[in-house]
């Protein structure tokens, strides 16, 4: 409205009345600002002409027509200052972007960094007040910490006079611990005793350090002219030992005394206490920081090379040398060096005396002496080699090897003992006479005792060899093949073989080097091959597959993708052989291998998986066997039986059914118990008649049965692979055997019932074996085996009544009742018909940050162009420079020229006119 | 003789110490040539004899074979003067065809022994020489009568011949069969005569105790022989256009005086199934053995029943069978079920029976797959009373408590289907309320008073804790909505544990097998926790004791 008032009026007069208003001109402007200042007037007027300007023309507004005017809504861009805007930008370029451009060829710029140069605000004389100041300051002050000026104290006294006494002294440390009295005085805090130099005039710095080192000069001059007589002295000493050699204690002792006292009476009470302190503490051990533990790779070096330096040593055993334990124990002392011998076999330590010896009149006196001292230091050694090797076995996490070590101690001991008693002998001989008959008789005892030792040593270095030969090696290299490994392990005893596997497996450990790995694989191969040697050999001892296994378990633990194939080609190898003799009616389907192995599995491999890819197929290739369950001989009987215990360990976690184990434990039973025993209704009641086999050969023969007691089964019989002997034929047929096979039965019954206790039906599952059990009642067995089935049948009566208890009628389909559908319309608040409205909240954000980009990157653009064009006017305007630079030269040239020819040309006229 | 003369001469050339072994050391060439000449002039038939004798002394195979194959040939070339001697012609031609016939006649029966010699070559050569005879004989007769008249004389003693021998082999049957089993008429003739042949035999006989004493010896047939040919016969025409090879001659090319209509049974296929047909009948009277038993069985629905004219006769067969328990009941449902299904045979309590079969052996048998499938066709039906499917189900899981996986994993699926079938079993696995009793009674013989509805499946229990995961998985599908589809059983049916394990050593294992945790730094011993039976000692023990001896050493 104000707008359209004011376009009636001409652009002058409304130019006039917005001065008016603004106060610029008119009457009341100069008789208000009388009392101003001239100056400042100026300035206002000049600032609201500026904001007059400000104020934009109406003609310079635009405005976008819309379609539908909506009431309140607010749209951006509908009216805009095009030449306003244009003329922004154009002084904005002018400002950044030509300026850059014209700078473009130059390399440097001048940067105006003189104060308020860059701040419009100030005035120029504000300007230059302030930068006269600046540089008074400046000039004045020399910074906020010059020390030059100050003086720094402690406790008021300055500091400077101190500085460099610690460099004074630094090079000469008092020579018995102790510290000299100046020390203590100038350095150690609590110090500071200057009196003297504070009642006399106060000296500069230079001449206190001037003096100080003069001082230090002084001390250690005296130190050491001190140090020169003590020397003349010792030599005096010296060159005069024997007369004074029963002084020199007493002496001694009085001289420590005395320079004691004096010392005592320098120093002040404080000091003392304050020396004592300071000693302690350096006494005190500093906390060191400690070895780091070893890492992996270096503790199998270690023990890698433990073991080498035992196989060192006992080879030079062997040899009938000494062992080298003296090097060892030197080695151990010192720092190693580049002149260490590396093997140290050619070093022969026997010849070497560790003690001196004392000559009286050229003769020696103390040979034996020093041989006993010697054989006593092997003593220790021995000892301490032994308890090396049981630090080694320590240090192994397998508890199996303790080796026979403490054998081979006692018989050093002995040996050692021998020794010790003879010389005392010689010991007492000694003593017992006079000096001057013991130098004679050691004539003659020498000879003989020389004699005497070196056969001492001669018997020394015969046992030595035997015991080493007999000891086990330290160093083994992985045999290439089995053979080569039963040559190794060859009347080893089965806690040596061990021995030497796991020294092999600590002499190529894996973090010793990368190709060990396939070579332990390899070796380990070789142990699996053994187990294979060893259960298939004629005489089975299951201590050796026990200690095989274990070893192999540890192998498998540390390379389990080797065992991984192994096991998973040895169950197909053991698959197609169950199925192939099974097909034929083979005898011998499974063998003792084949079960151990088995069994093996179950041990490493997590067996309550649901379904894993070794123990799913190991336990169907098991039950294959037991279903068909052909029975030839007692023997499968027992593999049978075997089988079924380990099937039970593999659940002993998971608890699964297994039907085949329940199947072959009730078909040995009906097989060894006499038919007369066994009720026609409990056959009936078999959930599997093949289990039915009429075969008596098996059952409990003979009337002594009654009588046979129950004793654990004969194992390593049963599955030796010598079935030809006389025992193990006897033992089949005996009854004993058929009694332990029934007490098995009802073993893994029980076993099996604990198992499925909540299986949910027990009943259905043992309801055969309850009648069964309760036939077998009748038999007439022994105690013990009779109160292993009363147990065992009181024990399954007691389940199943529990299940019966407990157990209610399925009800696997019961379902949470189904919420009726709702037919309400979802309403959503804050709905919006907006087209930017979304309900996911983050897609929202994320498309507004990209409608941003998108119209920052336009916008971008645009300013691109638009500089892109200010550059190429700048351009063209240049150019049009100096193009017309350029003309105008050559038009003042053309002048000139046309100047010049003009005067010619007149003169030319001239001359003719003149002519003519 | 003078032939003799010659011969002896032409010995003389060519070696003269075959003078002395005369028979021994003949050769091929010599047997040719003496069949040449004896073909080639009536004179020479004298040598006749000879072969004759060579062939009943040598023991060279080869030797036999060739003077099998010269007899065929001279006596071929003579059969016309043979078969037409009369006796009443003159006295010259008389004799010599007298001499001839009896030789004839003497070959034929020394034939018919030759069966029992072990190479198969003179076995094969032995029935082609008869089979030519018997060609040669029957189109004599047939062209001079007019009809086709098979010459029983010498046919049906050489398959009594076949029948009782017990040492052939495979190639004899397969030439046999190559003859017997191309021409139709041979088939026929065969059939009828393997009729006669064990009809007459003592085993047939003794079966029907029969008290007639029959003037012919008695013999007994070999049923396994028989077996396998009658058991391979497979191109038994379907339609009468298919009778078309004749190995003797087609009995429609010959216009017997005898005008009637009738057509030669030989030429219909319904002649040739009722002798196919008798022959079975004839056959399954013999006492079989078990095996057979069981072959007959498996292939009586597809080799057998198609081909008879009456099947119903083999009710009393099949009923045996079925009544026979165990393995062969349910072979013989299959047939049973084919005659039931397609031949209107009323079987009265049928599923009783087929509960019955429902024992213990069920799922351990080999034919347990071939059973269910017939189950599952059984309980296709719909309307079956739902009691009588609960007694079938219930049965069926208490079964697979002790039977292997794959009887598990038929029986699964099966009792999904049948309670998809039939929903009101679901009261078995599903029951509102508790039961205070199980009223199922393994041992009822009828399904009707099992008592299963009042019972529940508890057994699934167990199978859903199978130790082989597929299974106990398979198991949960009880659980879940019924809603899937019932299952093929077909895909399920076939499972062994080889192919079990073959599945599961060929799954593809993505992570490394998981192995055991070991509880201890010691590495513990296989044998922990054992039966103490198996007398082990406490190896663990004994490991913990040499750890604790180390440890105490080291301190």
């Amino acid at each position: 409205m104000v707008n359209q008032k004011k376009s009636n009026v001409s652009a002058l007069k409304r130019l006039k009345t917005r001065l008016k208003s603004s106060g610029i001109i008119g009457e009341n402007v100069s008789s208000k600002k009388k009392g101003f200042d001239k100056k400042e007037l100026r300035k206002k007027t000049k600032e609201k002409l500026e904001n007059l300007k400000k104020e934009t023309n109406p003609f310079e507004i635009k405005f976008t027509k819309q379609k539908h005017d909506i009431m309140g809504r607010k749209i951006k861009g509908i009216q805009g200052k095009p030449g306003q805007a244009r003329s922004k930008a154009e002084k904005t370029r002018k400002n950044t972007l030509l300026v850059e451009y014209e700078k473009r060829n130059k390399n440097s710029s001048f940067v105006d960094r003189r104060f308020g140069e860059n701040d419009p605000t100030l005035s120029l004389e504000d300007k230059m007040m302030e930068r006269f100041i600046r540089e008074k300051q400046r000039k004045s002050n020399h910074g906020d910490f010059n020390l030059e000026d100050e003086q720094l104290t402690h406790f008021g006294q300055a500091l400077g006079d101190h500085l460099g006494d610690d460099i004074v002294h630094s090079d000469d440390e008092s020579d018995n611990g102790q510290i000299d009295q100046f020390t203590v005085h100038q350095d150690h805090f609590g110090g500071f005793d200057e009196e003297e130099e504070k009642s006399g005039e106060k000296k500069s710095k230079s001449e206190i350090m001037k003096e100080l080192i003069a001082k230090s000069k002084y001390y250690k001059y005296e130190r050491q002219k001190e140090k020169e007589e003590n020397e003349e002295i010792k030599n005096e000493v010296d060159a005069e030992l024997e007369d004074i050699k029963k002084l020199v204690n007493q002496s001694l002792t009085e001289k420590n005394e005395e320079e004691k006292e004096k010392l005592k009476i320098k120093r002040s009470k404080t000091d003392d206490q304050y020396n004592s302190f300071l000693k302690a503490v350096a006494s005190d051990r500093r906390a060191r920081p400690t070895d780091r533990l070893k890492s992996e790779e270096e503790l199998a070096i270690e023990a890698k090379e433990k073991l080498e330096r035992a196989e060192r040593d006992r080879q030079r055993r062997m040899n009938g040398i000494d062992s080298d334990e003296e090097e060892e124990n030197d080695s151990k002392n010192r720092p190693a060096q580049a002149d260490d011998l590396d093997d140290g076999l050619d070093y022969n330590y026997d010849e070497e005396e560790s003690m001196p010896l004392t000559y009286k009149d050229g003769k020696l006196i103390n040979q034996d002496i020093g041989f006993s001292r010697k054989r006593k230091a092997k003593d220790d050694d021995d000892e301490e080699i032994s308890d090396d090797d049981d630090e080694n076995d320590d240090d192994d996490d397998d508890a199996e090897d303790e080796e026979d070590e403490g054998e081979e101690e006692t018989d050093n001991d002995d040996i050692l003992n021998e020794d010790d008693d003879k010389n005392e002998n010689e010991d007492d001989n000694e003593s017992g006479d006079d000096e001057l008959e013991v130098i004679k008789k050691t004539n003659k005892q020498s000879l003989e005792q020389d004699e005497n030792v070196k056969k001492e040593i001669e018997k020394r270095r015969k046992e030595r060899h035997e015991q080493a030969k007999n000891e086990l090696g330290y160093v083994f290299s992985i045999p290439e093949s089995h053979s080569k490994f039963l040559e190794l392990i060859k009347d080893k005893s089965i806690q040596d073989q061990m021995t030497i596997i796991k020294r092999i497996r600590i002499l190529y450990n894996v973090k010793i080097h990368p190709q060990n790995k396939d070579k332990l694989t390899y070796f380990f191969g070789i142990i699996l091959q053994h187990l294979n040697y060893l259960t298939n050999k004629s005489e089975v001892s299951f201590d050796e597959i026990n200690r095989y296994t274990r070893c192999i378990l540890s192998f498998a633990f540390q390379f389990i993708e080797y065992f991984n194939d192994y096991a998973k080609n040895k169950l197909i190898q053991i698959e197609k052989k169950i199925t192939k003799k099974l097909s034929v009616n083979g005898k011998e389907i499974i063998n003792l291998n084949d079960l151990i192995f088995l069994q093996l599995i179950t041990v490493i491999y997590s067996t309550s998986d649901y379904s894993h890819p070794i123990i799913t197929p190991a336990l169907l290739i098991m039950e294959n066997y037991l279903s068909q369950a052909i029975i030839n001989n007692e023997r499968d009987i027992v593999r049978g039986l075997y089988l079924c215990n380990i099937m039970y360990m593999t659940q002993k976690q998971s608890k699964r059914y297994i039907p085949e184990a329940m199947n072959f434990i009730m078909k040995t039973l009906l097989i060894i118990v006499p038919e007369s025993y066994i009720s026609k209704n409990t056959k009936a009641d078999m959930l599997n008649s093949n289990i039915l086999v009429n075969n008596t050969k098996y059952s409990l023969t003979g009337k002594d049965w009654e009588n046979v007691e129950l004793k654990a089964l004969n194992l390593s019989l049963i599955m030796s692979n010598n079935t030809s002997k006389k025992e193990y034929i006897k033992y089949c047929k005996s009854n004993e055997l058929r009694i332990s096979i029934i007490g098995l039965c009802i073993e893994l019954l029980e076993k099996y019932s604990r198992l499925y206790m909540d299986i949910g039906c027990l009943k259905e599952i043992f309801s055969g074996v309850e009648k069964l059990v309760s036939d077998l009642e009748k038999m007439p067995v022994s105690d013990k085996l009779k109160e292993s089935i009363n147990k065992f049948k009181s024990n399954i009566n007691s389940y199943i009544a529990g299940e019966g208890i407990k157990r209610r009628s399925l009800q696997w389909q019961k379902r949470k009742p189904v919420a009726i559908a709702s037919i309400v319309p979802k309403f959503e608040e804050n709905y919006s018909v907006d087209k930017h409205y979304d309900k996911n909240r983050e897609r929202a954000e994320y498309n507004k940050l990209k409608a941003q980009v998108q119209k920052e990157k336009k916008g971008a653009l645009r300013e691109l162009r638009k500089d892109n064009m200010f550059l190429a006017r700048k351009r063209l305007q240049e150019i049009r420079e100096k193009d017309r630079e350029y003309k105008e030269k050559i038009k003042g040239i053309y002048g000139m020229l046309g100047n010049e020819q003009g005067e010619q040309n007149k003169y030319d006229r001239e001359r003719k006119k003149r002519k003519n | 003789m003078e032939s003799n003369k010659r011969k002896r001469d032409e010995n003389d050339i060519g070696n003269a110490n075959a003078k002395e072994k005369k028979v021994e050391g003949i050769t091929k060439q010599q047997i040719r040539k003496l069949e040449k000449d004896c073909i080639n002039d009536k004179k020479n038939l004298n040598n006749i004899v000879e072969i004759f004798t060579i062939l009943k002394s040598s023991s060279d195979d080869e030797i036999i074979h060739t003077t099998i194959v010269s007899l065929k040939k001279i006596f071929s070339h003579y059969l016309p003067s043979i078969l037409t001697f009369d006796e009443k012609s003159n006295d010259k031609k008389k004799m010599v065809n007298q001499w001839l016939k009896d030789n004839y006649a003497n070959f034929i029966s020394y034939l018919l022994t030759l069966f029992e010699n072990d190479e198969p070559a003179i076995q094969i050569i032995t029935l082609k020489t008869l089979f030519e005879f018997i060609k040669h004989e029957t189109t004599f007769f047939s062209l001079q009568k007019g009809f086709l008249v098979i010459n029983n004389k010498i046919f049906i003693p050489t398959v009594k011949a076949i029948l009782l021998c017990q040492n052939l082999n495979k190639t004899f049957y397969d030439a046999l069969l190559e003859q017997i089993d191309s021409y139709d008429d041979l088939r026929y003739y065969f059939l009828k005569a393997v009729e006669t042949v064990v009809n007459n035999s003592a085993n047939v006989k003794k079966a029907k105790k029969n008290d007639e004493k029959s003037d012919e010896e008695a013999y007994n047939v070999s049923v396994n022989t028989l077996y396998s040919l009658i058991s391979e016969i497979q191109n038994m025409p379907m339609d009468d256009s298919q009778i078309e090879t004749f190995f003797i001659l087609n009995p429609a090319e010959l216009k017997g005086d005898s005008e009637e209509k009738v057509k030669h049974p030989l030429l219909t296929v319904k002649g040739h199934n009722q002798v196919f047909g008798d022959a079975w009948l004839a056959f399954l009277r013999l006492p079989l053995t078990v095996p057979i038993y069981k072959r007959v069985l498996l292939i009586i629905n597809k080799r057998i029943i198609p081909f008879m004219t009456n099947p119903v006769r083999l009710i009393d067969f099949l009923t045996d069978a079925y009544n026979e328990g165990g393995a062969i009941s349910l072979l013989a449902l299959n047939g049973l079920f084919t005659l039931m299904n397609e031949h209107n045979l009323d079987y009265p309590e049928f599923f009783t029976k087929l509960y019955a079969l429902f024992d213990n052996d069920l799922m351990h048998i080999k034919y347990r797959s071939r059973f269910f499938r017939l189950v599952d066709l059984f309980f296709t039906s719909s309307h079956m009373p739902a009691y009588i499917v609960a007694a079938f189900i219930k049965k069926m899981a208490r079964l697979a408590l002790y039977s292997p996986p794959s009887g598990v994993v038929i029986v699964i699926p099966l009792i999904y289907s049948l309670m998809k079938r039939h929903p009101s079993c679901m009261v078995m696995i599903h029951r509102e309320g508790n039961l205070k009793t199980d009223k199922f009674d393994m041992n009822e013989k009828d399904p009707l008073k099992s008592g299963a509805m009042e019972s529940s499946l508890w057994e699934l229990n167990a199978l859903r804790k199978h130790y082989f995961g597929d299974l106990a998985s398979l198991g949960d599908i009880f659980t879940s909505d019924f809603k899937k589809e019932p299952y093929d059983l077909e895909d399920f049916l076939d499972q062994t544990y080889s192919t079990f394990v073959e599945s599961e050593l060929n799954k593809k294992v993505k992570k490394s097998p998981a192995t055991a945790i070991m509880k201890s730094n010691i590495t513990p011993s296989i044998f922990t926790d054992y039966c103490s039976l198996w007398g082990f000692p406490d190896y663990e023990a004994e490991a913990a004791a040499a750890k604790a001896a180390a440890t105490a050493q080291k301190e």
